[in-house]
């Protein structure tokens, strides 16, 4: 029964990445993102012109940003087993996870607001749109100290049969450094490290969802591990 | 590889600390690959930039890091025969070419803000400031390693222990020979 | 005193001093004017670089005496890396 909510709860994140890139990507087109050197009519047209497709599609990134919240927990739940009476690094990933729900959540939100009126003035719908972008690409460091504090508690584990495999947790620290870019676009509208640049934002989303295919296979053993112990112990 | 096979093939450290060292040298291999291409673009500009820059600085910290990966190396190697106090003198005198860095790179960086330059002064100071940022976190992240490490001497090193050392000093080690390719490529190549 | 000296490690720091003494010469006097030498010599200076990194690599990383396949790995990171680096200096040279 346990087992069977925890893999729920990972097959939670495989439904976000679906369906975010389906609402995200494919309907609201928002990839490659508006280039930021855009002039505030230029952004004004994207949303008068996609308006249905931006409404609908983040509708569907929204439910999705939700779904990270069963997925944050399940890796929670994970990393406390490793810590055991004191989960200090699981508290802090479920707590910085969290905060990466509403990352994931609130520009959907801007997005909208800025296609719910598209006649409005073209600066209003350009500030929405900066909004939206800067809360999506800058805020690294929610996913930092996730991150960090995942790799963390894979390296502390002292057990017999560890619950994740030690090369996860460098994999994880990796991570988190690969998204510090993320914090450089308040300086440029061009560039590498603009928010629509190579460095600052397609390496971090790439990685981002490499990162979600990884844990979810690393997530189904540690599961499978623990209902493999538990069932042996109760006989 | 024109060196005859070494007797025995043992793999340096953890397995899983290469997947974090050669993913960051991937990236900033990377990092160097746009930053290269970008100089192409426009040489007058890099080269323009590139002469506000002062070498001594890069050089003396390219020394300085030199130098601490030497001293990892042999605490590592002492730590293997038991030296365990000799290994962490050697650890913390690494920790503190690590802070020489820190405070030469502080220096320099206040240098160029109080002249006006900033990392959106041009394309040129955005990867000088980029690079050396970046890098310079990964040295605040090798110095709490080495730190770590050095209070790790205290007690009896199981096999396990050992590759824990080794392990934190490759991550070092890289933290080096990344500084060793920015310094050309920010200071010296145009 | 003289184990350290003796230490395996001891010579390649000195050719990575050198090494640094060398670039840093070089790049401070080197021909800046435009043209071929400025070519030759970023190119030098890259190739003296990825020579220091190999060094660190394969002696203070110990991947001399690792399993093939991370010898491999990177040897692959310093020719693609340094190669690309030194083909754009060359397709950037007008």
């Amino acid at each position: 029964m346990n087992s069977k909510s925890q893999l729920f709860c990972a097959w939670c994140g495989i439904g976000f990445l679906l369906l975010f890139t389906a609402g995200w990507w494919f309907l609201a087109r928002f990839l490659p993102p508006p280039a930021p050197s855009l002039d505030a009519a230029e952004v004004a047209a994207i949303y008068q012109q996609h308006t249905g497709g931006i409404r609908f599609g983040l509708v569907l990134a929204m439910i999705a940003a939700a779904l990270t919240a069963p997925w944050v927990a399940v890796i929670a739940i994970q990393l406390r087993r490793i810590e055991g009476n004191t989960p200090a690094l699981a508290y802090t990933m479920l707590v910085a996870g969290a905060v990466g729900v509403l990352v994931l959540l609130l520009p959907t939100l801007l997005w909208t607001t800025a296609a719910f009126r598209p006649e409005r003035g073209a600066d209003l719908v350009m500030l929405l749109n900066d909004l939206g972008w800067l809360l999506f690409v800058m805020t690294f460091s929610p996913f930092f100290i996730q991150n960090l504090v995942i790799g963390l508690a894979i390296l502390g584990d002292k057990g017999a049969e560890p619950v994740f495999p030690r090369w996860l947790g460098y994999f994880n620290i990796w991570v988190a450094i690969l998204f510090v870019p993320g914090g450089l676009v308040t300086f440029f509208k061009t560039g590498p490290f603009a928010w629509n640049g190579l460095l600052a934002f397609w390496l971090p989303l790439v990685v981002f969802f490499i990162w979600f295919l990884i844990m979810f296979a690393a997530l189904l053993s540690a599961i499978r591990q623990q209902s493999g112990t538990t069932a042996s112990s109760a006989v | 590889m024109t060196s005859p096979p070494p007797a025995i093939q043992r793999l340096p450290g953890e397995a899983g600390i290469w997947v974090l060292v050669l993913g960051d040298m991937c990236v900033f291999g990377l990092f160097f690959g746009v930053f290269t291409y970008f100089q192409g673009l426009n040489p007058e500009l890099y080269s323009q930039s590139q002469a506000t820059l002062n070498t001594h600085y890069g050089a003396v910290n390219t020394l300085l890091l030199l130098l601490s990966s030497w001293l990892v190396v042999v605490a590592v190697d002492g730590l293997r025969e038991g030296h365990n106090i000799r290994a962490a003198k050697f650890l913390i005198s690494a920790f503190l070419c690590g802070a020489g860095f820190c405070v030469i790179k502080v220096i320099e960086y206040s240098e160029k803000i109080s002249s006006g330059i900033g990392i959106t002064t041009n394309e040129f100071f955005m990867y000088y400031y980029v690079l050396t940022g970046l890098h310079f976190l990964h040295v605040l992240i090798g110095m709490a390693v080495l730190i770590y490490l050095a209070g790790k001497t205290r007690r009896e090193l199981s096999d396990k222990d050992i590759q824990v050392f080794e392990s934190g000093a490759i991550f070092w080690h890289m933290v080096d020979l990344l500084w060793i390719v920015i310094f050309p490529l920010l200071y010296l190549v145009n | 005193m003289t184990a350290l000296i003796k230490h395996p490690a001891t010579p390649v720091w000195f050719v990575l001093v050198a090494a640094t003494l060398i670039a840093w010469w070089f790049g401070d006097n080197a021909a800046r004017e435009p043209g071929q030498s400025v070519l030759w010599t970023s190119i030098a200076l890259i190739a003296i670089a990825f020579f220091k990194v190999r060094l660190v690599i394969r002696h203070f990383m110990e991947v001399k005496n690792g399993p093939w396949q991370l010898q491999l790995i990177c040897e692959l990171w310093l020719l693609g890396v340094c190669g690309a680096l030194c083909g754009m200096k060359w397709l950037a040279r007008y």
